[in-house]
């Protein structure tokens, strides 16, 4: 049998007589190094995923806009080696749900050759089938708009284009990666189900019913990943040249308007590509990962950190305590290497058990996580693989805080000289003027009262540990439950606070602002207000942003704009509002001026005076007065929507009197938004519960070890205690009261950290100038700060309960004869 | 013969914050080998240091200190550590057993530093333990664990043994047999003996008993019949 050396023999029987304690510093490493690897691996997870999803429907790179150009325009831009290009029709029209209300419903209608699926983004059957191929009227169904209204193959639909209404049956359901996310525009980032769905079509009926024989409107191209793009992207300008599209432009390559103006007069027709990442889709997408890669960095650092502190508590506790030992093995001729390492090779053992088993179980929680969040979005690929560099980097890291945490304790016992060590050392008294005057002060109280304050200062260090364990649990309860909070506030500051109105009516055509007269005097209408939506770019110096300005009556009671910080802030005349997402982008200050280009038409073309940034929650555009938008585009009757208040829940009867007015094209419910909003929060609630949980494992494991350490070092102190006649009860009163005092200054300095990294964690999570989504600064409520101290408070009082609980329980003989040894 | 321990005027002050405390003054002596030697004398008159300087645990402020021709008082911490391993075995009042190792785990902690080791169970027999070897400190009475300490002490087979109040913690009975079973180890291995005690019968089981006082020797008494620790009273 093979002998261990003794010294390693010692290390283990040390180990495991502090087992709990180790045990609860390898939890802490366990659970940051989980965290990492399994919101990095999911991360890693979810890219393959997607991209899988992307590759297995050939997901175009670009997708070309037009005015119009013929089929044979894509049929040369397949000739371009390296090209896959399919031209569609992409238009909307109105879904006509039946019912009561007469309920209008905006389609949107994308063409798909009547044969087979296109080479380029194509669609996964879901139910049912593809197009039969018998030119019948056919139709696929995007699956979020057939699962809110619960559609299957064999249904009809009824469309409605320019008031001719024609029906159609559903062939099948299906998905598509253009769609992960019903993403109607970047300014209308999150149409409900209820009025917006997407529906594919065979090529030949769209060219019918949008009289587009022989044209298309839209050119997806995929590119060969080892071709040039540039290259191709200035052969398909150049086909389409051939075609009569005189230009294209990107968001990278914008036209400035007088060009526009000269096109439009020389009847020339223009284009405008996208790029793969700046979908809408693909930013939320995105948006959304990135968060996730950030949770993977942010959160095990902070529990990192912990981990090292009580490494380098415990160490030091074990050190101090083994001074007898460490001299005795120094006098015994054991060298100062060997020393350091035996200590040392604590922090490695809880370092190894830590970062394995939390690789290991962060691996495994990785492809489960992965899996729910893949369901959620419904992507039919799981893609799952072992990232060994996350798991590298996860035990590399497990190792190193601890080890670098040791480090100290560990160098530590070269110093102790061992003929001094061999003496025990004098008991720690604390700062002698500190306590002098804790003495005067503290006169009047009983010793029950006195000694555990003086406690709390006469090793301030430990005192000071055990406060940074209830200060950390209260960091991170604060930073889970400030997320809560800000989309708390975030909500209640777009439904409350910005949006008065119940619903937002979609207009169509000329003139429609007279539609608000009409609407205001329906039944069951409190109040109407026209607004006026126009595709703008705007620019600041070298900065341009491409968004939509919203023109809002002026005073307006349903869209009460507010700034940053929750200052009411209205529309003027002589400026203009944007959203707080676009001051990195744009870098203007209030007061510089802007340059305003309509992407759409060749009037309005203006500068304006930036007159403040408000928030906004959900997508982003600029506000001006609704007179000075419909003056810019020179039609002082144009309207885009008009915000409506109900006055209370409305009927079917009122419902339907909107929808049968002709320039409606559909209606929003502002509930139906938020209910969706909160159905796509439910993946966020689990993380936040997750967050919540480990916070309380970290808290708990942190202050146990500091309770044990604080009493261990002591059991000699509480022997005499109880030997010279001190109650069990009274005992516990002590240490509970000392802990409570302990506890008071980890919970007076746990709430500004916890305030203040809860903002540096927001502001990590919203750096993106691309996001789509926006909430809220996180002001933390007081709910959350009593649910923090309180749950911290809780934890440390249960905690205590094992070191309590051993030191009533130890035998006084045997404590007293553990004194000569 | 050539002494096994010599020390010319050696002096150790020890300096604490602004205070120096001379702990030792110009002490010369000379151990020989096999010798027993008891240092007597009251609390702070320098034995332990005394001790802790012969045992390499410190070093001397100024003068020679040197074990079998080695000299002690000039040697950097590894060959301290070195010297340690080699030269000396340790015993001390409160024994120092490493609570989580059993006697035969201690003892066998010390001989695993040295090339040719005492066997650690022939030791704890010689000690009287062969029946309690897999106890740990805990499990053992006081008696019992000093004598794992001397075991512990004999291990890496030291010239020197230096016992610092090895009785100290010890009722009268079982101090007399740790001071036989030390007699008894320096008789039959020839092994030096140095032990510091402030009880003065025990000096008449010493080879010679030294005397200190405010860190000088002040009395060196030679005993031609040393007592027999069994007739030992105090």
């Amino acid at each position: 049998m093979v002998k261990v050396p003794r010294i390693i023999l010692k290390s283990l029987r040390d180990l495991w007589k502090g087992k709990i304690q180790y045990g609860a510093v390898s939890l802490i490493i366990f659970i940051g190094i989980l965290i990492f690897v399994c919101c990095y691996e999911a991360y890693l997870n979810l890219n393959m995923s997607y991209n899988a999803f992307y590759d297995r429907l050939n997901m175009a790179d670009y997708w070309v806009s037009v005015d119009g150009v013929s089929r044979n325009a894509v049929k040369d831009m397949n000739e371009i080696a390296g090209v896959d290009a399919y031209g569609r029709i992409v238009e909307d029209l109105f879904i006509d749900m039946g019912g009561e209300s007469g309920e209008k419903v905006v389609g949107r209608v994308i063409t798909l050759p009547e044969n087979e699926m296109p080479g380029v983004n194509r669609v996964e059957i879901e139910v049912g089938n593809y197009f039969s191929g018998s030119s019948g009227r056919e139709i696929l169904v995007e699956r979020h708009f057939a699962t809110y209204y619960n559609l299957k193959p064999g249904d009809w639909l009824t469309l409605e284009y320019e008031q001719v209404k024609m029906r159609f049956r559903i062939r099948g359901i299906v998905m598509s990666p253009e769609h992960i996310w019903i993403v109607k525009s970047a300014q209308e980032p999150m149409p409900t189900p209820r009025t917006f769905g997407v529906i594919f079509m065979p090529l030949k009926n769209a060219e019918k019913i949008f009289n587009m024989e022989g044209m298309i409107n839209e050119v997806t191209i995929s590119v060969a990943p080892d071709k040039d793009r540039d290259r191709i992207l200035d052969q398909v300008k150049t086909i389409l040249e051939r075609n009569y599209i005189k230009r294209m432009t990107s968001k990278d390559d914008p036209v400035v308007l007088q060009n526009r103006r000269i096109d439009i007069v020389q009847g020339i027709r223009t284009a405008y590509m996208t790029a793969r990442k700046d979908l809408p889709v693909v930013q939320l997408l995105r948006q959304d990962m990135e968060s996730f890669a950030m949770l993977a960095f942010l959160f095990p650092m902070l529990f990192l950190a912990m981990a090292s502190l009580t490494i380098y508590v415990l160490l030091n506790r074990l050190v101090e305590s083994q001074r007898i030992q460490i001299g005795l093995m120094r006098a015994m001729g054991y060298g100062q290497n060997v020393i350091m390492l035996h200590y040392l090779g604590f922090a490695i053992v809880v370092g190894v058990v830590g970062s394995i088993t939390g690789v290991i179980a962060g691996h495994l929680l990785a492809n489960g996580l992965t899996e729910m969040y893949v369901q959620q979005l419904n992507i039919p690929i799981i893609e799952t693989e072992v990232h060994w560099g996350t798991i590298l980097a996860g035990i590399i890291t497990g190792l190193s805080i601890p080890l670098i945490a040791g480090l100290v304790p560990a160098w530590s016992t070269i110093r102790i000289q061992p003929a001094e060590a061999m003496r025990p050392a004098t008991p720690g008294g604390g700062n002698r003027f500190v306590m002098k005057v804790l003495t005067y002060m503290l006169r009047p109280f009983p010793y029950y009262i006195k000694m555990p304050i003086r406690n709390v200062l006469r090793n301030f260090r430990r005192s000071l540990f055990m406060a940074s364990g209830i200060a950390s649990a209260i960091i991170m309860v604060l930073v889970a439950m400030s997320f809560v909070d800000a989309v708390d506030e975030s909500f209640a500051r777009q439904w409350d606070t910005v949006q008065k109105y119940d619903a937002l009516i979609h207009l169509q055509g000329e003139s429609a602002a007279s539609n608000v007269s009409l609407i205001s005097h329906l039944e069951g209408i409190a109040g109407a207000e026209a607004v006026l939506d126009i595709p703008y770019r705007i620019r600041f110096k070298d900065k341009k942003i491409d968004t939509s300005i919203e023109g809002i009556q002026e005073n307006s009671s349903m869209l009460n704009l507010i700034t940053q910080d929750g200052t009411k802030i209205d529309v003027s005349a002589e400026s203009i509002l944007l959203p707080y997402s676009y001051k990195d982008k744009l870098g203007a200050q209030i007061g510089d001026i802007l340059r305003l280009e309509p992407l759409t038409g060749t009037v309005g073309e203006t500068d304006k005076r930036l007159g403040g940034y408000v928030w906004s929650y959900v997508g982003g555009r600029a506000y001006m007065p609704l007179r000075e938008v419909q003056k810019l585009q020179r039609d002082f009757g144009a309207a885009t929507g008009i915000m409506v208040r109900f006055d209370g829940q409305p009927d079917s009867y009122t419902l339907k009197r909107i929808y049968n007015i002709p320039q409606v094209a559909s209606m929003e419910i502002v509930t139906d938004t938020r209910k969706m909003i909160d159905e796509q929060m439910g993946f966020f609630w689990v993380m936040i519960g997750i967050m919540l949980l480990m916070g309380t494992a970290l808290g708990a494991a942190i202050i146990f070890n500091g309770v044990m350490v604080n009493i261990t070092q002591r059991t000699r102190e509480m022997a005499v205690m109880r030997a010279v006649g001190l109650g069990d009860r009274m005992l516990a009163f002590m240490i509970s009261l000392e802990n409570i005092l302990i506890a008071a200054i980890g919970v007076a300095a746990g709430i500004p950290l916890g305030k203040y990294i809860s903002r540096m964690f927001f502001e990590a999570m919203s750096t993106s100038a691309e996001d789509v989504i926006s909430m809220a600064p996180p002001e933390v409520s007081m709910r959350s700060y009593i649910i923090a101290c309180t749950a911290a408070v809780l934890i440390m009082l249960i905690s205590q309960i094992p070191a309590i609980l051993q030191i009533v329980n130890q035998n006084l003989a045997t404590v007293t004869k553990e004194w000569s040894e | 013969m050539k002494p096994s321990v010599r020390l010319d005027k050696v002096t150790k002050i020890y300096r604490m914050d602004h205070t120096e405390v001379v702990a030792l003054r110009d002490v010369s002596l000379e151990v020989f080998p096999g010798e027993f030697i008891v240092l007597l004398g009251p609390s702070g008159s320098g034995k332990t240091t005394l001790l802790n300087l012969i045992g390499g645990l410190d070093v001397p402020t100024s003068g020679l200190v040197e074990v079998n021709d080695i000299n002690v008082s000039k040697m950097s911490r590894s060959q301290l550590t070195e010297y340690r391993r080699r030269q000396i075995g340790f015993i001390f009042q409160f024994f120092n057993l490493i609570p989580t190792l059993n006697a035969r785990e201690n003892v066998e902690f010390a001989a695993e530093l040295a090339k040719n080791p005492m066997p650690p169970e022939a030791l704890l027999k010689e000690v009287g333990l062969d029946q309690r070897m897999d106890h740990f400190p805990g499990e053992l009475s006081g008696g019992e664990n000093q004598r794992v300490a001397i075991a512990r002490a004999l291990a890496t087979d030291p010239p020197v043994i230096l016992c610092d109040e090895p009785t100290g913690s010890l009722d009268f009975e079982t101090g007399k047999r740790i001071f036989k079973l030390l007699r008894t180890l320096n008789q039959s291995s020839h092994k030096t003996i140095i032990v510091v005690t402030h009880n003065a019968p025990v000096g008449a089981i010493a080879d010679r008993l030294i005397r200190m006082r405010d860190g000088q020797i002040v009395e060196i008494t030679e005993n031609e019949h040393p007592l027999d620790p069994d007739r030992l009273e105090w």
